[in-house]
Formats: structure tokens, C-alpha cells, sequence
């Protein structure tokens, strides 16, 4: 399930980020805060790319720049929401 | 909920809202002064409690039931700059509380924000930074007990009546917006000082500076992690942009069906001003403007209701309701010709509360902005 997950994020990052930064190659310990290609803004396209394709809710506890380090920590946080079981959880309705 | 449920949660928000919330305000208006009595009414209806959990003494409704009632409210309230204290109060300040407070602080400070005998503000731009919050100012320093803030705040609804403020500090400046950190900071604290603004419209709605000079703040009252501030102002900033001018589609519909009433009863060369074409086209303008943004506002609000973010949505939406609510203010004055014009029928103080909205929460350029970067479109 990880490797799923895993080649779908990196895809998304590919097509919606990595363009920025050609000079660099995306693995699983790539610093994305670091390098600049994630911005807090990144993270919330990332939160919403990620709620939309796996079903998820990240919660506040999830939305910590932390977890968006590498894309190693991100796959982590979308097995750990899944296994939470979110995705039926409405918030307010 | 069934039609019936909406259009009689509506309705009693409306009647209740034209009743208890509108007495005096041409000269609060004049004044600058705060409806004290409008909150008061507002609370007693529960407006104030909407989103808090029973425990904690509100009625934790249904987000489709709250804006259900903030419609009605809404079009029954004509002092719009009470609508804007109400929601910076709900949507910014308890949106902080609720999510990222712990229980205890929770318990501290939700049940006296939920039944307004406390107002709470929002305290993020500054002298030097608006929306640019990567370049504030506002240093919170750690101590052995938890921080002491030093800065000034700007542009802060509510400030001057609070007796909280959300404040947005940075703990480590070096790194910009993901060093910042959001705090739960009393009015009486010792070092804090506010001043109070006078606007062009939303009168009503007291606007301060708050200055903080060596304020302590014990760690129990920081929300969330440190360094989560920024994840915190976009959780709340979403909820505000999303659900904060709602009521003013309802304040749209008020003003809608005043045209329509003069369309109608005005004649001019033999008949209804209606009759022409450039008086009516107004009219359906102002109408599509309304039902539009309703069908937005129920696909944020679904959106909302799974937990997900809609940070997006949540932009278009305040940018659609702000600019249809000016153009439908600006088009209203001019139906009504000269006496639109004048202070006789409120339709001038109408307009200048709603210049504001396209200003406060994000200026409509902010708004496209986060828009195209949310789409990738720009960094």
C-alpha cells in the first residue's frame, strides 16, 4: 500500500512542483522545506491533493510543516490518517 | 434538512434580527459606536454558540443549520458592521479555540465566547504586514514560563471591546511564515494596549491598534504547536473568508427587494421605472449575484462539512460574495436616484459597509492571488 501511495504522491510532486527545480531529483529523502520546492502554500496544495485522492482528513496534529519535510514523512502521514479511518468523519454537517 | 426546516430557520432569524438588532442605528452609525444591545440579542438567540460543543455552552448545530439562520440573520440585521463583530468572533477567533486550544484552555475561555459575555478578536496584520505574514513583526520570546510578546497589531476587528485577542507572533523569525505561533492573550493583560480606528462604513464594528509591550503569556494559552501558526491563520483565515459574509446574502436579498419595490411604485414618463429595461436588468443582475453565491456557499460548506481543506473554494467565495455585494449596493443607490444618494433611506450606509468587504479578510487581490497560487498558476 506504501508503494502505492508513494508513486502516486511522487507523481503529483513531479508534475506540480519538481518543474521548479530541474536541477534536482526526487527521492525519498529530498528536502522539500528545505530546498524551497514546498512553501507554506505548498502545503496546502499538498493537504488538498492528498485529502482528495486517498480519502483522508489530516487533522490539525498533521498540519505541521514537519510532516511535509521529505516524501518519505508525507506517505507516513497518509498511512497513518488512513489507518485512523477519517475519510467517514464529518467534521461539522 | 427538509426545505421547510431551512425556510423556517431562516425565517425566525430574520424576524428576530429585524426586531432586536436594527433599533438606533443610524446614530450608532454616525457615532462609531458598538450595538451593544444587537449582541446582546444575538446571543440570547445563539447565534454566538453555533459552532460550540454543548459542553462547553454552546448548541454545536449543524454548519448547514448555522448558515441557514446567518441568512435570515442576515436580511433581517441591517447593521452589517455588527454582522462583521459577530463573525470575526465565530469564524476567526473560535475556529482558533476549537481546534487547536487544549481542553483546558477550551474550557476556560469557549463558554463565555459562546454566550458573548466575552468578545474575542483576531489580532495577524501589522503596521508593516497585512496579508504578507512572512514579514511580521510581533515577537513572542520563551521564557522559563512560556512567552513574552512584543509588537503592534493593526486593522483588528473587535479590538477595542475584546476581552481576548488571538494573537499571531513569531517565535523564530529566521524561519518566516513557519516560524510563527498563535496565543490566546486576555485584554487586561499587563503591556497591552488598544486604540481605537474610525472607518468609512461597517461603523459599527469596532476597529483598534493593539499595542503589546512585554506581555506575559503563560504556555497553556499558546494553541497548537509551536511554530503551527501559519497552518492556524489559514485553518481560521478559510473558515472566515468561507462563512463570515454569508449573512450578507441576506443582506443582499434585503436590499434586492427594496428595489424591487421601487421599481415598481416609481414612475417616471408615464409608468413604472421597472418598465425599462436598464431599471429591471439592474434588478436581475442583483438577483443572479444572490443565487449564485448560494450555490457556492453550499458547495464550500459541503466541502467543509468532510473535514477537508477548502482553503480554495473558501477564497472564490468571499471574493464572489464581496464584489456581487458592492455592485448590488452601487446599483441600488442609483435606482433610487437622488435619494439614494442621501442619508434618508440608508442605502449610502449599505454601500460604504460594503466597500469593506471587499477589504477586510483579504482584499479582492489577495483573494485571486491565493486563488492561482492554490492552482499552481504562480508561487
Amino acid at each position: 500500500m506504501s508503494a502505492e501511495i508513494q508513486a502516486v504522491v511522487r507523481q503529483h510532486l513531479d508534475d506540480e512542483f519538481m518543474f521548479m527545480r530541474p536541477d534536482l531529483v526526487l527521492d525519498d529523502q529530498l528536502d522539500l522545506l528545505g530546498e524551497g520546492i514546498l512553501d507554506s502554500i505548498g502545503i496546502l496544495r499538498v493537504t488538498a491533493f492528498i485529502e482528495d485522492a486517498f480519502s483522508v482528513v489530516l487533522g490539525p496534529s498533521d498540519l505541521i510543516s514537519e510532516n511535509f519535510r521529505d516524501l518519505g514523512t508525507i506517505v507516513a502521514v497518509i498511512v497513518a490518517a488512513s489507518s485512523r479511518g477519517q475519510a467517514d468523519r464529518p467534521a461539522e454537517s | 434538512m427538509t426545505v421547510s426546516v431551512r425556510s423556517q430557520l431562516q425565517a425566525d432569524a430574520r424576524r428576530f434580527a429585524a426586531a432586536r438588532c436594527n433599533s438606533g442605528l443610524e446614530q450608532l452609525d454616525r457615532e462609531q459606536a458598538f450595538n451593544r444591545a444587537g449582541w446582546t440579542a444575538a446571543a440570547e438567540h445563539g447565534l454566538l454558540g453555533m459552532r460550540v460543543p454543548v459542553a462547553l455552552g454552546g448548541t454545536a448545530r449543524p454548519l448547514g443549520e448555522q448558515l441557514e439562520i446567518l441568512l435570515g440573520f442576515g436580511e433581517g440585521c441591517e447593521d452589517n458592521g455588527l454582522i462583521l463583530a459577530l463573525g470575526a468572533h465565530v469564524w476567526a477567533c473560535q475556529s482558533a479555540l476549537l481546534d487547536y486550544a487544549s481542553d483546558d484552555l477550551k474550557a476556560a475561555v469557549l463558554p463565555g465566547l459562546a454566550r458573548g459575555h466575552v468578545i474575542a478578536s483576531h489580532a495577524v496584520s501589522e503596521p508593516g504586514a497585512g496579508s504578507d505574514v512572512s514579514n511580521m513583526a510581533t515577537r513572542a520570546r520563551t521564557t522559563a514560563s512560556g512567552y513574552v510578546l512584543d509588537g503592534d497589531k493593526t486593522w483588528v476587528t473587535n479590538a477595542p471591546i475584546a476581552g481576548l485577542h488571538v494573537v499571531f507572533a513569531s517565535t523564530d523569525p529566521s524561519a518566516g511564515s513557519r516560524g510563527l505561533s498563535a496565543f490566546v492573550v486576555p485584554a487586561a493583560s499587563s503591556g497591552v494596549r488598544v486604540t481605537t480606528i474610525e472607518k468609512m462604513g461597517l461603523c459599527t464594528a469596532q476597529m483598534g491598534s493593539i499595542e503589546l509591550r512585554e506581555v506575559e503569556v503563560p504556555s497553556r494559552n499558546r494553541l497548537g504547536e509551536e511554530g503551527q501558526g501559519f497552518t492556524i491563520l489559514q485553518h481560521c483565515m478559510a473558515w472566515e473568508r468561507a462563512f463570515l459574509l454569508a449573512p450578507m446574502l441576506g443582506s443582499m436579498t434585503r436590499v434586492m427587494r427594496r428595489c424591487v419595490e421601487q421599481a415598481r411604485r416609481r414612475r417616471q414618463f408615464g409608468q413604472a421605472i421597472g418598465e425599462f429595461d436598464s431599471v429591471s436588468n439592474l434588478i436581475v443582475e442583483m438577483r443572479m449575484r444572490v443565487e449564485l453565491g448560494r450555490a457556492l456557499l453550499d458547495k464550500v460548506a459541503a466541502q467543509a462539512a468532510t473535514g477537508r481543506a477548502f482553503h480554495e473554494l473558501a477564497s472564490m467565495l468571499k471574493l464572489h460574495i464581496s464584489e456581487a455585494w458592492q455592485q448590488t449596493c452601487v446599483d441600488a443607490v442609483q435606482l433610487h436616484g437622488a435619494r439614494g444618494f442621501t442619508r434618508e433611506l440608508g442605502l449610502e450606509r449599505e454601500l460604504r459597509d460594503a466597500v469593506g468587504g471587499r477589504i477586510f479578510s483579504g482584499t479582492s487581490e489577495i483573494q485571486r492571488r491565493i486563488i492561482a497560487q492554490l492552482m499552481g498558476v504562480r508561487r
